[in-house]
């Protein structure tokens, strides 16, 4: 008995140790190069690493192998990013090489001084026009980050039972009073939908957007202007159904609980392709407008590999991938100007990514979130 | 105990005589214990220390208690609020399992056996994959409310509203129900049968059997499992994420997560996470008291 | 006579009639959450107001099997970080064990102050206890320091840390529960410690041993806060993958929730006959 036992577990570690050191040495040969991408986002973001982007990458540079990996979704998914080069700030490489991720990174990372200011070097740094490339919560990111897409927040509304909707905050308050429980958003806990709806009432109660988002300074005493908007927020929230976070609202949207609610545009065509939205589901944009980002790519400063880094990120904001991959197969907004996609991009994808929100109105009512200090206000004062 | 000291002081005298030399009473327990409390005091109290210690300093880098404040002023509902649904779970699902285990310990039948196997599914499923059954089944379109309005015990635009305390509970019992019904039951199976006999004998009900013979002899396996139980609960992040993110009140641990990824500010997320650490404290005291008392032995 | 039987077999009646019912409604509570996932898994189209979905189909187990890819359904091949899981999980079963079964008979069976082993017992109920994120980010930090981050070993050393939680707890309540008059009856007549630790005390505290043993393997193969922080950005476990995943894509997720419930069903199954009941309180018969 005991012997047979003894046999057992030593088959067991042997076969288990095995099995581990395979993965431990990889399978990369001594010649080939790794190239860490460390990306945020939704779990597409790890399979269109995973199958295209890589794969892309290895044909143009036959020594480099990609090695994706994900992080997960929101402001979560940026932090570990932040929490994992800043741990690796005082070694001599970095694990990471490249990495993709939403705003408030940048304003962690440029603050500790983590990455490198690589974006002017690269060809495709001509194509950017967008603002959001140059400034990021009003900090100044010249040089250190390229977008990769632009994401938007909107409303997302259900034809078949909102008969006439609402084109301004105004009348979203009135609609809500009407049919209370079917507008839903998760408050400004869980995700940043809800935050992009909470900032742009605020715009809306206040009309201060130029000073809050765009020039500044941050007036501590402007915090006190926003207790009565900040009370009739929580007096419109006993008319709606408060969600748990990004995914919570588009799932409710899914389940027919809610017929309207502020959404990330990618992760709503996302979900309408995968088939959890009813594809009549259309999106506006509510006046004054509501904030959107784009998620970047930053190259941290001690990458082992910054020339492959920068290669990477320059093949991935070229004209061709952009049109290809971002506008034509998940319908996104570039993050290079638009009208050096066209080339690349048959007319009728570049309309199914505007068609319900235009180009035109995307640059009167797509707002930036509010400067650094003055979003830690809003967030804090609206708990 | 008494008769396990007389056994070890016999032997102490024996080996005298014999003239063998003992080694010194801690060193065996010492080395026992050694590698399992050097992997805890190396790995996890440090950092757990410095989470504690990080509690006391704020953003600007000041020593002092203003994350405590900041807590206290802003989060104290939400402390209360976790402090309440983890007892009330944990008292759910220990009368539940207590009940459950009975059943199991008393019953026959081909019913019986097949809940013995079934009722162990729970455990083997992580919380975040219950996390995801749990947002489908318990939303307010989702299976359950689905099928209670097809028999129309509901009417389906004004579902069971489950995504709070109510689902949260749920959840946990669920979860935890199953694991504590599987330490119970080992204890009871150690309670022979002539015991309850002798109590159905001299006229007991099934209710005084439970209370008078099951549950106290059983005393220490179900104050381990309360305990095991209730720690868990109370650092539990992804179930409570998923079905509460957004509201309030909202779980401590959401409310760290909520300081880190939002704010950055781990000062406040781990003055947060010193409060579950007192709610556990005040178990764990309670249960090493109890330890005083002999109930091992 | 027959009144008493009759009003007997009523009783019996009644009793077994209200076992089934509760059956009915234990038997929902239990696999109608499980249920709901299982449709997700296989459902290509569902929104309201249909109870069933639109459309169904294989192409999300597919993805996730790494036999087709497709990205605009955005999944990707669980494979590498299961049988990853998996090897780990049994690493940290094994070094669990050989720690926790020594350290579990001492608190039981020796003399230590009980000051001591409230304390000791306490410490291990921590890593549980306090909320995972901020220690296991000051852990992080603290292997940073050894690069042990991103390695194997470092995630292993994780898993035993909250292993051990369980492993010394239940070893302990194990032993406890066999009476020591039986180990003290063997040295009385002359075995050493070892041999009656071997041949009295460890064949019977062996099913509850298992049983510790598989909750340790339970906790390790979902472990993922730890995991996340300590492993990245090289070792991709299951409860990772899962975790990406949770966020948006409820197919994908749900197909790598049941793909997490196969190797514990098995266990469960195998382990069947170990988790008698009756073991892990106490004495065989």
């Amino acid at each position: 008995m005991k012997f047979k036992e003894y046999l057992r577990l030593i088959t067991a570690i042997v076969f288990v140790s095995l099995l581990l050191s395979s993965f431990s040495l990889g399978t990369f040969s001594a010649e080939k190069i790794r190239l860490v991408y460390m990306t945020a986002g939704d779990v597409n973001m790890l399979a269109l690493g995973q199958h295209v982007i890589g794969p892309l990458f290895t044909e143009q540079n036959p020594n480099v192998d990609v090695m994706t990996v994900h992080v997960g979704p929101g402001n979560a998914g940026s932090r570990l990013i932040y929490e994992k080069v800043s741990a690796d700030k005082d070694k001599e490489v970095g694990d990471i090489d490249v990495a993709m991720v939403h705003e408030i990174f940048l304003r962690w990372a440029i603050e500790e001084d983590l990455l490198m200011n690589y974006a002017k070097d690269i060809d495709t740094w001509q194509y950017i026009t967008s603002p959001f490339a140059k400034t990021s919560l009003g900090i100044n990111v010249e040089g250190y980050c390229m977008p990769m897409f632009h994401s938007q927040t909107v409303l997302a509304y259900n034809p078949k039972y909102v008969s006439d909707p609402p084109k301004n905050y105004e009348e979203i308050v009135a609609w809500a009073k009407e049919h209370p429980g079917k507008f839903g958003y998760n408050g400004i806990k869980g995700g940043m939908s809800g935050v992009a709806f909470t900032v742009g009432w605020i715009y809306w109660k206040t009309g201060k957007y130029e000073k809050y988002a765009v020039t500044g300074p941050f007036d501590e005493s402007e915090v006190a202007t926003w207790e009565e908007p900040i009370k009739q927020l929580k007096e419109f929230d006993k008319n709606v159904t408060l969600t748990g976070g990004n995914v919570a609202t588009l799932d409710a949207l899914n389940r027919g609980e809610i017929w309207m609610g502020p959404v990330w545009v990618d992760m709503f065509l996302t979900w309408r392709a995968e088939g959890k939205i009813d594809p009549d589901t259309r999106i506006l944009l509510p006046e004054p407008g509501m904030p959107g980002q784009p998620m970047y790519f930053v190259i941290p400063k001690n990458t082992g590999h910054p020339e492959e880094a920068k290669k990477f990120v320059e093949m991935v904001t070229s004209p061709k991938f952009q049109a290809e991959n971002i506008v034509k197969r998940f319908n996104w907004y570039p993050g290079i100007d638009g009208n050096y996609i066209k080339d690349y991009v048959d007319e009728a994808d570049f309309e199914a990514v505007y068609k319900d929100v235009t180009p035109e109105m995307l640059s009167k009512f797509g707002l930036a979130f509010p400067l650094a200090d003055y979003n830690d206000a809003m967030l804090e004062a609206a708990e | 105990m008494m008769s396990q000291n007389k056994t070890n002081l016999q032997l102490n005298q024996n080996q005298k005589r014999q003239g063998i030399k003992k080694s010194p009473a801690y060193l065996l327990p010492f080395l026992l214990l050694f590698p399992a409390v050097a992997v805890i005091i190396l790995l996890y109290l440090q950092p757990f220390l410095a989470s504690f210690w990080r509690s006391f300093v704020n953003k600007q880098g000041v020593l002092g208690w203003q994350n405590y404040e900041v807590v206290l002023s802003r989060y104290l509902q939400d402390v209360y609020f976790t402090f309440a649904v983890t007892i009330f779970s944990t008292i759910v699902a220990t009368i539940l399992s207590i009940s459950l285990a009975v059943y199991i310990r008393l019953s026959q039948g081909w019913l019986h056996q097949m809940v013995t196997v079934l009722y162990r599914l729970p455990i083997f499923l992580p919380f975040v994959v219950i996390a995801q059954m749990m947002r489908s089944f318990l939303a307010p379109h989702g299976i359950l409310n689905l099928l209670l309005a097809h028999f129309n015990l509901i009417d389906i635009e004004k579902p069971l509203q489950l995504f709070n305390w109510i689902g949260l509970s749920f959840g946990f019992v669920w979860k935890e129900g199953p694991f504590m019904v599987l330490l119970i039951v080992g204890g009871f199976q150690m309670i022979d049968n002539s015991y309850i006999e002798a109590a159905k004998s001299v006229g007991a009900n099934l209710f005084q059997v439970i209370t008078r013979v099951l549950i106290p002899m059983n005393k220490q396996t179900i104050l381990v499992a309360v305990t095991l139980v209730f720690c868990s609960l109370v650092g539990c992040f992804s179930f409570p994420y998923m079905l509460i993110g957004g509201k309030t009140p909202a779980t401590i641990t959401i409310d760290i997560a909520h300081r880190v990824n939002y704010f950055g500010d781990y000062g406040v997320a781990n003055a947060l996470g010193v409060f579950t650490y007192i709610m556990v404290s005040i178990l764990a005291v309670y249960y090493v008291l109890n330890m005083r008392k002999g109930l091992y032995e | 006579m027959s009144k008493e039987e009759k009003s007997k077999s009523n009783k019996f009646i009644l009793r077994k009639t209200i076992e089934i019912i509760l059956f009915i409604i234990f038997l929902f509570l239990l696999f109608a959450p499980i249920f709901s996932t299982l449709i997700w898994s296989v459902a290509i189209r569902w929104y309201w107001p249909n109870t069933f979905p639109q459309e169904i189909g294989f192409d999300y187990w597919l993805q996730a099997l790494g036999i087709i890819k497709n990205l605009t359904l955005g999944a990707v091949n669980v494979l590498p970080a299961f049988w990853l899981s998996l090897g780990i999980a049994i690493v940290v079963v094994i070094i669990s064990m050989l720690i926790s079964i020594p350290a579990g008979y001492a608190l039981s069976k020796l003399k230590i102050p009980h000051m001591i082993k409230g304390i000791i017992l306490i410490l291990f109920l921590l890593p549980r206890a306090f909320p995972q994120q901020p220690v296991f980010l000051n852990l992080m930090l603290l292997f940073n320091k050894v690069g042990l981050n991103g390695t194997v070993t470092g995630v292993v050393l994780v898993h035993i840390v909250v292993g051990l939680v369980y492993a010394v707890w239940i070893t302990t309540s194990t032993f406890n529960s066999i009476p020591p008059e039986l180990e003290e009856a063997a040295r009385s007549i002359g075995a050493s410690r070892l041999k009656a630790f071997s041949r009295i005390t460890l064949p019977l505290a062996a099913p509850g041993l298992v049983a510790s043993a598989v909750f340790v393997f339970l906790q390790s193969m979902f472990e993922f806060t730890g995991t996340f922080f300590v492993g990245l950005p090289f070792v991709t476990t299951l409860p990772m993958t899962l975790y990406s995943a949770s966020g948006s894509n409820i197919q994908f997720a749900s197909v790598i929730a049941i793909l997490l419930l196969i190797p514990s069903i098995i266990f469960m199954i195998l382990i069947q006959k170990f988790l008698k009941a009756e073991y892990i309180g106490g004495v065989s018969g």
